[in-house]
């Protein structure tokens, strides 16, 4: 699922490295105190030439990226499969779905019938047609073979996928959800052809696989076929880069033409570079959230939560963990959503207010907690040492255990009373029942509300868009008011890349700088 | 002197104890090396085994059920007694199969096969860089103790010494390619199927770095090795016979310093072989340091075994390698065995 990251990436040097070249770079004139917010100006609108190879560096390539769509979880896995392969919806450059291999995807009257038709003319690569039976066969291997998203989709019922014609199909869903167009934006459930092997990974997405060094680098081809028209460049190359600083080091170096998702203290090196180089940055709902376990102590006490929520400055943390690159968050998810709850006054930290509520409720202060995350991205370690110390104004004392993220995923996980995750990227109703709901798989506060869940159901039932907008605004009120997530800020994606490239765009409801949509990008003639 | 005394007895000792058949030096060696071996892997194994974390919760993540992490731990075959796991994996390894990746499914062979020879090559290279500047330099500066040669030696030591591996990359990354004077290309990045020595260019601010830090260390270690050959009584004897300064240098003092020379070379290049990682980190250099880094991070535990097999064997023969050298160099010896 589109919020789950597993990222392997070791960047163990960027703390010492960082200063270091900033300050190298300072003293040869370059101007890292430029503002942050000030965003620059993306690729003119030059129409790319078609050819070339595009090299890519990336942070987060593993061993563990699966060229199998439905087993993907690492970010990798997601960078890959958005080359080969195609989903049905996607969440477009406003972060709205929109629809890809589908043309439309309809709910009857009531949320559990939905009808979904195909985009005509898209093929695989190997040119057999993604027709209405692909797209039954993609679902009944999900749930034949128990691959993860039959647990992201509990509500689709294999069996009760209808082939009408080539084009159409109809799903009649377990129970009503009106989620079903946001579930298909997961590349887990892309569309591939009966017979799909991840041996031979044939899709319909706008490239094709030419080689792969897992964990190293992978380079594509472009899909002649593609229904989107021929991808830009003629070859795309990923590769794989451990350390931040090494990725912005090659693209100076004229080694890659662009640095995805770069470390935000690095885009002052970018920028010192010269004018051969842009950095483009941009909100998505992407976040590293804090996570109140209510079954362990001190946070089973509701106001316990709504102290450690005041004791945060959201805008520092953005600041001082984050080179200013990010935007606040009110403690619940999906900014980008049509429905999110924009009424909700906006947290201010009020460290004052959260001492007096923990010592009107009889604490004794300091409030001893261990907060236990992992370096899921290169500056989360930061991130996490200046919540420390802003909550410790509060009256908690908290320790920070960090750890690698396969002692982080390992038996603990689940029992830690305060952690971190990086989630987002996923609509209000995904996000929820992924980690909200009663019963949702993969909810680490343990949190759960009988009103909320309640509305929930009522939402996803509803088909009409203003009575459920009225819903989903009063479980966002109740998450807003006593849930147990700390959504403090949501991650820009910053992308730098030289100016012989054209076509960026941005997709800030999807993860990876451009929502890893290469095929648009062509080098300027 | 009594401390150069003592210095000189031990390795007389050792000279003597690896003389003999050179061939039964070599059995003796090999057997050893082949229990070495052994433990190795059972610690490694087992320690691995200890990490908390399994490969099964790195790969499902945060979107890990009971389900799905059973189902996975089954495919693996993770779900079989640990001894069973290990005695497929070295019956495996006795056929030199080293299996397939947890994580990828590729066989591991496959997987660190060119990072194996990536890191061959800069470990060669710097070597054949490495080592004769090193002995040069060493014996320069120990002909005069004292002396301007001696004082820059240490000098540049003790600088390059307070340096760690990745601060001189830095500096090297920033001076020669992209701030200073940017002629080289700041990281080692290959694309698709080149390999990195395909493109030399690629490989000279790894090298430099790891010749430059590991330079002091080895320089400062010939210094005294020689020296401490000047200095003894049968370079004396040498002397009040009446031999020239040269001959005493190159003929008799030197050899007896390469066989404790070459031991630190040894170590160093068998440092190199696994601890490379900063280098490899720092300019993104496809070699084992970091597959094995990310494979312990993963862990991916086949991966691991196959890694630290493979450069414990390769540091073990490059120590029996050194051991006979050693005893070919040192005149006595030669001697004594004949």
């Amino acid at each position: 699922m589109p919020g789950s990251w597993t990222d392997n990436a070791r960047r163990l040097l960027i703390p010492l490295m960082v200063p270091l070249m900033v300050a190298a770079l300072a003293s040869c004139g370059g101007s890292p105190t430029e503002s942050p917010t000030a965003q620059q100006t993306p690729s003119s609108p030059a129409n790319p030439h078609q050819g070339g190879t595009l090299r890519v560096g990336i942070t987060s390539l593993s061993t563990a990226d699966a060229l199998d769509p439905a087993k993907v979880s690492t970010a990798g896995g997601y960078a890959i499969a958005g080359q080969l392969y195609d989903t049905l919806t996607e969440y477009g450059t406003d972060g709205k779905v929109t629809m890809r291999l589908a043309e439309s995807v309809e709910p009857g009257d009531t949320a559990d019938k939905w009808t979904v038709t195909l985009r005509d003319g898209a093929v695989f690569s190997d040119g057999s047609p993604v027709n209405a039976k692909a797209v039954r066969h993609t679902f009944q291997r999900i749930f034949d073979e128990k691959l993860p998203p039959s647990t992201s989709m509990p509500y689709v019922d294999p069996a009760a996928i209808t082939v009408v014609d080539d084009r159409t199909l109809t799903f009649t869903l377990k129970e009503p959800t009106v989620l079903f167009p946001e579930a298909l934006t997961s590349p887990t459930v892309s569309i591939v052809p009966e017979g799909f092997t991840p041996a031979k990974p044939v899709g319909s997405g706008p490239f094709v696989l030419e080689t792969n060094k897992p964990g190293t680098s992978i380079t594509f081809t472009a899909n002649t076929r593609y229904w989107g028209g021929k991808p830009y460049a003629e070859r795309l190359e990923l590769i794989s880069f451990e350390d931040a600083s090494a990725q912005v080091n090659a693209l100076i170096g004229g080694q890659i033409e662009m640095a995805s998702s770069i470390d935000p203290s690095l885009v002052p090196v970018v920028k010192a570079a010269g004018d051969k180089y842009v950095v483009d940055s941009y909100a998505t709902s992407g976040t590293l959230t804090w996570q109140m376990n209510v079954k362990q102590k001190p946070f089973n006490d509701p106001v316990v939560r709504q102290a450690l929520r005041l004791a945060v400055n959201r805008k520092e943390l953005i600041d001082q963990a984050m080179a200013g690159y990010g935007s606040v968050g009110n403690d619940v998810f999906s900014p980008f959503d049509a429905m999110y709850n924009k009424s909700l006054p906006q947290r201010q930290a009020d460290p004052a207010q959260a001492k007096k509520l923990l010592q009107d409720a009889g604490y004794t202060l300091p409030i001893k907690v261990e907060l236990t995350a992992a370096p899921l991205t290169s500056y989360a370690d930061r991130l996490n040492e200046v919540f420390v110390r802003q909550a410790a104004v509060a009256g908690f004392d908290i320790t920070f255990r960090s750890v690698d993220s396969a002692t982080y995923y390992g038996d603990g996980y689940g029992t830690y009373p305060l952690s971190m995750s990086y989630w987002g990227f996923l609509g209000i109703f995904d996000q929820a029942a992924f980690t909200i709901v009663k019963d949702a798989p993969y909810n680490a506060t343990k949190w759960q509300d009988d009103e909320y869940d309640t509305l929930y159901d009522q939402a996803v039932q509803t088909v009409d868009d203003a009575k459920r907008a009225d819903l989903v605004h009063q479980m966002q009120q109740i998450e807003y008011d006593r849930g147990a997530y700390v959504v403090a800020v949501f991650l820009n994606a910053i992308n730098a890349y030289s100016t012989s490239l054209t076509g960026y765009s941005t997709y800030p409801n999807t993860d990876g700088g451009n929502g890893y949509h290469f095929n648009t990008i062509g080098f300027v003639s | 002197m009594l401390k150069e005394k003592t210095t000189r007895g031990r390795a007389r000792t050792r000279r003597e104890a690896s003389t003999g058949w050179p061939a039964r030096l070599v059995l003796r060696r090999l057997i050893t090396a082949a229990a070495i071996l052994l433990v190795v892997s059972l610690v490694v194994f087992f320690l691995t085994q200890a990490l908390p974390g399994d490969v099964v919760h790195q790969i499902l993540g945060q979107t890990a059920t009971d389900e799905q992490i059973a189902r996975l731990r089954a495919e693996l075959g993770l779900d079989r007694p640990l001894v069973a796991q290990y005695l497929d994996w070295f019956s495996g390894i006795l056929r030199l199969d080293f299996g397939t990746s947890l994580t990828s499914g590729t066989p591991v062979a496959d997987l660190v096969g060119d990072r194996m020879a990536a890191t061959l090559v800069l470990v060669a290279v710097t070597a054949a860089i490495l080592l004769p500047v090193a002995f040069t330099l060493g014996t320069l500066a120990a002909r005069r103790p004292g002396g301007v040669l001696d004082h820059l030696v240490s000098g540049a030591a003790t600088v390059l010494l307070s340096l760690p591996e990745f601060v001189v990359g830095i500096l090297l990354v920033l001076l020669l390619a992209t701030n200073i004077w940017p002629v080289l290309p700041p990281t080692s990045v290959v694309s698709g199927n080149q390999r990195v020595w395909d493109d030399p260019r690629l490989m000279v601010l790894p090298v430099l770095t790891l010749v430059l830090t590991a330079m002091p260390y080895l320089t400062e270690s010939v210094k005294t090795a020689v020296r401490d050959e000047l200095a003894s009584d049968h370079i004396r004897w040498a002397r009040l016979s009446g031999i020239g300064e040269r001959r005493i240098l190159l003929r008799h003092a030197l050899p007896n310093a390469v066989g404790p020379s070459l031991q630190v070379s040894a170590m160093t290049l068998t440092y190199l072989l696994g601890g490379t990682v900063t280098i490899e980190v720092v300019f993104a250099y496809p070699g084992l340091g970091s597959a094995l880094v990310s494979a312990v991070a993963d862990r991916d535990v086949t991966v691991v075994q196959g890694i630290v097999m493979v450069v414990a064997a390769l540091s073990l023969l490059l120590y029996l390698l050194v051991d006979l050298l050693g005893a070919l160099a040192a005149p006595r010896s030669k001697g004594r065995a004949g």
